[in-house]
């Protein structure tokens, strides 16, 4: 009985010989391929073969561009597909920093709700028509501008809000709340300029007539926005003076 | 007209391979296929068909010369060309003899045999003698180091058919070389006395 080795062996030693029978045949037929060469020297080959063949090459030629002009492209693509990606980063951080001022107000009105759920909208109106604020401690401008008047206080939280309204309708919003906010201004198609309000710096900008004012002193952050002059904005925050009752 | 497909030569390196093969072989291959066919039109087919074949194992050749790649060629375009006889006289494609019990065929060879390696030639030309298709398939197979189943694409045959082909090859080649080993015990055996 022969082993598994001797089989394999065998096995080896066989397909040697097939090999071998194999390379000998090759032979055989490689002389009669020779023999066929010096025949078909004479013979008559078609010209459409000759056609034919120019053509698929041609064909393969132009289908090897647009296999590389395709790869070409998807690259270009791919680094479209960045430059898109890093542009609209840059466009989503820029909309960030330009919304980050009604984000952060926003913000803190929501967080100021949640955190006391304590909204007071308030309308203390006296018989002469003039709203009278009830609240405790709060800044008020001293300077109103021109045919503006108080028309109703509100409380979110700690923030306390102050809305101005003239004849016409136009509304000034005076907003003051505790803590030192690091706000930022939309600057985006805006005229952001810095101003000083009672020697600390406020950023005024303007955006399609709408002033907006920040500032802050050592305990509040404040902001005025409404439609009026830049300078009877700046001058009613310069006025600004803390009410204790 | 034979299938075109530019799928397989997205390659330059391959695309130049054809193109040196065509150069190389194109009046071969249509003397082959007229010598089938005796049709100028079935030959051009043939050709073609088996340019497009050669695609297909453009990576397998390295040398146009060599007798590996002649063999090659020869088998691909005499394959070819014999389909398309076979379909326009409307021949069945596979004998029903190459189906018939592969597995009875005794290839096994025993331990008393010689085999002389001066004699290779005269065993790959008896085989071929004996059956063309027998030489054809073991060359494919051991000298050419094809697969069963690219032997089976070469050939347009069944995986099944390449096996019970190259099964009966064996055998053939053993029944040849026990001839020639018997002939020499009795050339022995005449010495001796």
């Amino acid at each position: 009985m022969k082993n598994k080795i001797e089989i394999n062996e065998q096995e080896r030693i066989k397909e040697s010989l097939y090999r071998y029978v194999g390379y000998r045949h090759c032979e055989n037929v490689a002389r009669e391929f020779d023999e066929i060469s010096e025949l078909a020297k004479d013979i008559e080959y078609p010209k459409e073969l000759d056609d034919w063949f120019t053509e698929y090459i041609d064909n393969a030629k132009k289908t090897e561009k647009k296999v590389k002009r395709m790869v070409t492209a998807k690259r270009i693509a791919n680094k479209a597909a960045m430059a898109a990606v890093v542009l609209g980063i840059g466009i989503a951080l820029m909309t960030f920093s330009v919304d980050a001022l009604r984000i952060r107000v926003l913000n803190f009105l929501i967080d100021t709700t949640q955190r006391y759920t304590n909204i007071q909208v308030v309308d203390e109106t006296n018989e002469q028509g003039k709203v009278t604020i009830t609240w405790s401690n709060y800044y008020l401008p001293e300077y109103i501008i021109d045919g503006y008047s108080i028309i109703s206080f509100q409380e979110l939280g700690e923030s306390k809000i102050i809305y101005y309204r003239n004849a016409r309708g136009e509304e000034i919003q005076f907003s003051q709340s505790p803590g030192d906010n690091n706000y930022q201004i939309n600057t985006e198609d805006t005229e952001a300029t810095e101003v000083k309000i009672n020697d600390t710096k406020g950023i005024l900008s303007e955006k399609n007539g709408v002033i907006t004012l920040l500032w802050h002193d050592s305990r509040y952050t404040f902001f005025i926005i409404g439609k009026a002059d830049k300078e009877e904005i700046v001058k009613m925050a310069e006025s600004t003076k803390l009410i204790k009752k | 007209m034979a299938f075109i497909s530019y799928m397989d030569m997205d390659d330059l390196n391959k695309r130049s391979k054809i193109e040196e093969l065509y150069v190389r072989f194109h009046r071969e291959m249509y003397y082959i296929a007229m010598s089938i066919l005796h049709n100028t039109h079935d030959a051009q087919d043939a050709v073609q068909t088996a340019i497009l074949k050669c695609i297909n194992y453009i990576d397998k050749i390295d040398d146009f010369n060599c007798n590996r790649t002649k063999n090659l060629i020869v088998t691909i375009i005499k394959s070819v060309a014999t389909d398309i006889y076979r379909r326009k006289k409307r021949l069945q494609h596979e004998k029903i003899e190459d189906f018939m019990e592969p597995l009875m065929v005794d290839d096994q060879f025993t331990d008393d045999l010689i085999f002389k390696l001066s004699d290779g030639e005269y065993y790959a030309q008896r085989l071929a003698g004996l059956k063309p298709e027998y030489a054809e398939i073991l060359t494919l197979r051991y000298y050419n180091e094809l697969t069963n189943q690219e032997i089976a694409q070469i050939l347009n045959i069944s995986h099944e058919n390449v096996r019970a082909r190259l099964s009966r090859a064996k055998a053939a080649l053993k029944k040849i070389i026990m001839e020639k080993c018997e002939e020499w015990n009795e050339r022995q055996r005449g010495h001796e006395e």
